[in-house]
């Protein structure tokens, strides 16, 4: 399945899994990084910075290591 | 004061308008509690008279979760499970971002199944587009979670006397709480689902709003117009801290050396009017000189937050951290340590990593502190003495980037350190485990929200600036007045006779005779026992250094204090050695400014970093380091130019 991390600028998707170790997932949870949420790639930060995802209305900032954590389905147009 | 009195604590996610709340409940009459067993901090505040009768309000820390990530969010948890001993909560008031409640309603479901009495109060309304009824989700709400919600804009002012009816109602019928246990997150997931569904009028709100939120970041968080924009608003931020505080500062050491010319006039015997003025007031003023400065870091500081533009400066610095295994989040810790250690020191709480916060509590020393300013001031005048006047401010820029390079190598060397240690690590971890009864995790997870973007509110702002400051004060203000009472009192005892010079009553001083023991140690850093005393004296902050020179060269002090330097300056370049050598050479200045970058003088620095890391060990771990740093970098710096 794909990844958040490899997801081009302004993709559209919906979260499909959180995988990783215990601490990781519960708070990438925490922050609102749960299944079936519908998200947009916002971009990336400048310096080769933290991905800028939104997510139900809030804007998160997410480094590619977390990014990979987020397992995603493209969402129907 | 606070006794037989109801009480309600703020409590909800971070950044959902809780501080805006209570000020508007409180007025500004609050104060800061501490939290014991750990260092975090939480207002209390009674409620402002104009509302009736007083009630008790407590501001919490924000948390994502009932599941504590680091300690200023395991205090609200703490609250919520009854474990803190000290405050007991009787009501709660849940925020809810009305703009995000899909996102936090599962927590605000979480806390409300604890069975608190409680209220809700939808926060941010004002964000809402027109369109949007606010009033219509609020009874949608009450109907559904089975408590009052009350819409409240706390910077609007717009419902907080409705917020303080309920208050009052629900405070009236408080009973004895029988706490149970809280709903689960899948649970609570499954429930805030089933709800939102049912309000699913309110779906188009998020992506109105959003529209509004990525325009600005279009440019903040521009590839590079984003750290051209980042280094405009720092250099602005840190040119305010220094050039807007250096007149008040000013105005202090004329005030404080005014009351003492008083002192000295009007109080006799002469050695009590010496022991006020000299001692006692003179310490003070080293305790205050430096509340401007950091009233204004704050100030900054709570204005950048309050704006919104914190969270994009951390994510902006988050890449270039993380070359040194530090993180964003370490972003205002390190920019406040260019200020003053013990503020920053303290904002390093908010750090989850166990590993992270114990690399930055311990390189930011390293970072030029605003004390140092006028011992590099005096060295580098010295350096260029009759040189045009830009060189010495070329070299102070230099100095500070060097305390940023010299910074984050040392966090690169240590996370190395720690990271290829095993030993060190199952410490760290073990060590976080007896202390914290839920472990934090090692791990560096960086994930930040980025508020919207608002106008601050100039009162919060502020009041928030006055508290921290007089955190400060508190905190810090005892230990440098006693240790400058301390350092004061090994210069002028046992006391000189009467026909001494001041000079000659320093050399024979406490402090005096154990400079002159040690000459051998100040011997590798070029200089004699009177600078030597110097050093010691530093010990009880840095900028003493520079009187405690004019002391030890007998540079008679007028009244007028500025025209010290002058005088120091001339009785610098004449000092010797005893064989006739001169003391302040080209290699002896270079070697003393970088004794200044790495040696850990600042005491209070010292007593924060042992309180705040729970671990003395820690302090004195760090205390030495330092040090050692110093004194064989500037022995080499020295022998080798």
């Amino acid at each position: 399945m794909k990844k958040l991390s490899d997801c081009p600028n302004g993709f559209l998707g919906t979260i499909a899994e959180v995988v990783g170790d215990f601490d990781r997932v519960h708070r990438l949870m925490d922050f609102g990084f749960n299944v079936g949420v519908p998200f947009e790639l916002l971009g990336q930060a400048p310096l080769g910075g933290p991905l800028l995802v939104h997510l139900n209305g809030v804007v998160i900032a997410i480094r590619k290591r977390e990014a990979e954590c987020i397992l995603i389905n493209p969402r129907l147009p | 004061m606070y006794f037989n009195q109801p009480s309600f604590a703020l409590i909800g996610p971070p950044n959902t308008g809780k501080t805006s709340l209570f000020n508007q409940l409180t007025g500004s009459h609050s104060r800061t509690v501490n939290y014991p067993g750990s260092t975090v901090d939480y207002l209390v505040g009674e409620s402002q008279p104009k509302f009736g009768i007083p009630i008790k309000i407590i501001d919490t820390p924000g948390i994502y979760t009932l599941r504590p990530g680091s300690l200023d969010e395991e205090v609200t948890i703490n609250f919520l499970e009854r474990k803190s001993s000290v405050l007991v909560l009787e009501n709660i008031i849940i925020c809810l971002d009305i703009t995000q409640y899909e996102r936090h309603l599962p927590l605000v479901l979480q806390i409300l199944s604890y069975g608190w009495p409680a209220i809700v109060a939808l926060t941010m309304s004002d964000l809402l587009p027109k369109e949007c009824v606010p009033d219509y989700l609020r009874s949608e709400l009450e109907k559904r979670l089975g408590v009052p919600v009350v819409e409240v804009d706390g910077r609007a002012r717009v419902g907080v006397e409705k917020l303080f009816e309920k208050m009052k109602t629900l405070s009236n019928s408080s009973f004895q709480v029988e706490l149970s246990v809280p709903l689960n997150r899948e649970e609570a997931l499954f429930q805030a689902k089933k709800i939102i569904k049912e309000l699913a009028q309110l779906k188009h709100v998020n992506s109105e709003l959003q529209k509004n939120r990525t325009r600005l970041d279009q440019w903040v968080l521009h590839a590079y117009l984003g750290p051209i924009i980042f280094f405009l608003i720092m250099g602005s931020f840190f040119t305010a801290v220094f050039w807007l505080a250096s007149p008040v500062m000013e105005l202090i050491d004329q005030l404080v050396g005014g009351l003492g010319f008083l002192i000295h006039q009007n109080v006799h015997p002469k050695w009590v009017a010496e022991i006020l003025a000299d001692g006692v007031l003179t310490s003070f003023g080293a305790v205050i000189l430096f509340v401007p400065q950091i009233f204004i870091l704050f100030f900054g500081l709570n204005l950048l937050e309050d704006s919104g533009y914190l969270a994009r400066a951390a994510t902006l610095v988050d890449r270039p951290l993380s070359i040194v295994g530090l993180s964003g989040k370490a972003f205002v810790p390190l920019l406040s340590g260019f200020a003053c250690a013990v503020p920053a020191i303290m904002a390093a709480r908010t750090l989850r990593s166990s590993r992270e916060r114990w690399v930055t509590v311990f390189i930011l020393p390293l970072l030029s502190c605003s004390a140092r300013i006028p011992v590099y001031t005096l060295l580098l005048s010295f350096l260029f003495f009759g040189d045009s006047p830009w060189k010495p401010g070329v070299y102070l820029a230099l100095i500070y980037i060097g305390s940023m390079v010299i910074g984050a190598l040392a966090a690169g060397i240590l996370n190395w350190l720690l990271s290829s240690s095993k030993k060190v690590q199952s410490s760290l971890n073990k060590r976080s485990q007896t202390n914290h009864p839920r472990r934090f995790s090692a791990e560096n997870i960086f994930l930040m929200e980025l508020p919207v973007y608002r106008w601050p509110q100039w009162k919060s702002v502020f009041n928030g600036s006055f508290r921290r400051s007089g955190i400060y004060i508190k905190k810090a203000g005892p230990v440098i007045f006693c240790l400058a009472m301390f350092i004061w009192l090994g210069t002028h005892f046992p006391r000189g006779k009467e026909n001494m010079s001041e000079t000659q009553a320093m050399q024979s001083s406490y402090l005096g005779q154990l400079g002159q023991h040690m000459e051998p140690v100040f011997k590798p850093l070029g200089v004699d026992w009177r600078v030597g005393v110097g050093l010691l004296s530093a010990f009880a902050a840095r900028e003493v250094f520079v009187s405690a020179l004019a002391v030890v060269f007998d540079v008679t002090l007028k009244d007028d204090e500025a025209a010290v330097r002058g005088p120091l300056l001339k009785a610098m370049k004449e000092a010797q050695f005893s064989n006739g050598e001169r003391i302040f050479t080209r290699a002896s200045i270079i070697g003393l400014i970088v004794y200044f970058m790495f040696a850990l003088q600042c005491s209070s620095t010292s007593a924060i970093a042992g309180k705040e890391m729970n671990s003395w060990k820690f302090a004195v771990l760090q205390f030495f380091v330092l040090n050692i740093l110093a004194y064989v970098s500037a022995s080499a710096v020295v022998h080798f130019l």
